[in-house]
């Protein structure tokens, strides 16, 4: 249809017939972004918590991209989207990092302290994410796509805008942080003896 | 720790997700897309469009709740008889202390490259409300070098408590609550002394209309704050005492080598840091130093 465009006596019909397909073809792309959103939301949720360390900025990061898929997600759908989205989740966090316009503030602790919360693993669970949160944040970017978005170097690279070599440095120096954190070691030896 | 170690531990670092966000916000997240226009396929599709939220074009001139307008203000220049873009966004207006000056930052068209710099604000004064809305045309531009626009519209009185609303979504009565821009008042903050400056702040992409910031640097001294506006109650805990800031209250914080004072206005929140040069901490005592400095509604 699209091929008689130029033809002005056709085009009213033919754009008219064109709408009715991209109305089906848009309602079928909405289903499907909210589909893919109500699966992928608790785990992107998840991702972007750890590089903010705060569920309200979580959820902002997670929407300021969902928003932009949205748009994209024609293109995005055939793809792997949930691997895009994470790499977006990494990338618009530095972004914002970088013009400091989130105001971002180093944690000595987390607002989320779980009092009353009896798992075994709470300590833990909470030194690690204070250790994490006192990482760089490109370190801690590199981490999260690389350790739980499940990147490769490679693609962590790419998303980055780092080279592989980069991403390798910081993977190290975050892990050697990491490993340097006393209290972090000790729960970590206490949860293996156990 | 090993990096396969690490691969488990992640997932278990994060707390369990609170009740308040287990759901997908789809209305937020359309609302946010709409903003973007990014939609390109609903907008060809007006009837399925205003199915999945995205209004098309639809820039009010029509008041409602029976309240007559002021006369729209005369744009400063007027760009002539071009059409307006279909649909633009004001994704954060800055009232300046006079209560009359509004700079309006418009987010520009990420999916054509174009920017909005050259449109004119007009301004539909009411008693309850202000409405903007533009004239003018869009400007494509390098998709490498996209910036919110930075309009400049006078008010014929100041704005005080009345509504600033978004003509771009404001097509029908009554007005939506996303449709209500939320101003950040120059009055809340510090006045600086002269040799204080405010600089560009070089924002990159979009804003979400969140939050806003101005940086000020001592053209003498050369020391620069910056100070944060949020639309939201910020959670973080203050640690470091508290001060009077004129008729206000301040926190002071020391977190990390982050150090600074917030304060609340109404229901905006504010922050105000020293930027340390490079080599440099700030600390506490810069802080008070500053705000010593500096004068405090």
């Amino acid at each position: 249809m699209v091929r008689f465009l130029p033809d002005v006596p056709q085009v009213v019909a033919t754009i008219a017939g064109a709408r009715v397909v991209e109305c089906a073809e848009v309602r079928r792309q909405v289903d499907e972004f909210e589909t893919f959103v109500a699966q992928a939301w608790p785990r992107l949720l998840r991702s972007a918590w750890l590089l903010t360390g705060d569920w309200h900025r979580a959820e902002d990061l997670v929407q300021t991209v969902l928003a932009r898929a949205y748009g994209r997600w024609s293109r995005l759908a055939n793809s792997n989207p949930e691997a895009y989205l994470r790499a977006m989740l990494a990338t618009t966090y530095l972004s914002w990092w970088r013009r400091r316009w989130r105001g971002e503030i180093p944690y000595e602790r987390l607002p989320e302290h779980a009092a009353g919360d009896e798992h075994r693993g709470v300590e833990l669970r909470h030194t690690l994410a204070e250790a994490l949160l006192r990482l760089p944040a490109r370190q801690r970017a590199v981490l999260v796509l690389r350790f739980h978005g499940d990147l490769t170097e490679a693609a962590t690279a790419q998303a980055l805008g780092l080279s592989v070599g980069t991403v390798k440095s910081y993977t190290s120096r975050a892990l050697a942080t990491l490993r340097a954190d006393e209290r972090l070691r000790d729960l970590l030896s206490e949860e293996a003896r156990s | 720790m090993t990096e396969r170690e690490l691969n488990g531990l992640l997932d278990e670092a994060v707390p369990p997700i609170p009740a308040e966000f287990a759901d997908a916000p789809y209305p937020s997240i359309r609302r946010r897309a709409r903003r973007r226009r990014t939609v390109s396929a609903a907008v060809a599709c007006g009837a399925l469009a205003v199915a999945v939220g995205v209004v098309v074009a639809g820039i009010a001139t029509t008041p409602w709740n029976g309240a007559a307008p002021l006369p729209p203000v005369a744009p400063a220049s007027s760009s002539g008889a071009m059409a307006p873009p279909p649909s633009i966004f004001v994704y954060v207006a800055r009232v300046d202390r006079a209560g009359t000056g509004l700079t309006l930052y418009v987010n520009p068209d990420t999916v054509k490259c174009h920017t909005y710099a050259n449109l004119t604000p007009v301004l539909e004064e009411h008693l309850d409300r202000v409405v903007v809305t533009f004239t003018g045309a869009d400007t494509k531009t390098s998709c490498d070098q996209l910036r919110p626009a930075v309009l400049h519209a006078t008010l014929a009185a100041p704005l005080g408590d009345r509504e600033l609303l978004d003509g771009a979504v404001n097509d029908a009565p009554p007005a939506a609550a996303n449709s209500t821009i939320r101003p950040f008042f120059d009055a809340d903050l510090p006045v600086l002394p002269s040799a204080w400056q405010e600089m560009p702040t070089g924002v990159d992409g979009e804003l979400d209309g969140s939050w806003f910031i101005v940086v000020y640097q001592d053209a003498s001294t050369h020391r620069e704050i910056r100070i944060d506006a949020w639309t939201q109650k910020q959670p973080y805990p203050a640690d470091a005492g508290e001060v009077t800031l004129g008729s206000r209250t301040g926190s002071l914080f020391a977190i990390g080598q982050t150090v600074g004072v917030r304060w609340q206005a109404g229901d905006l929140s504010y922050e105000l840091k020293p930027i340390p040069g490079e080599g440099d901490d700030a600390t506490l005592d810069n802080v008070r130093a500053l705000i010593d400095e500096f004068t405090w509604p």
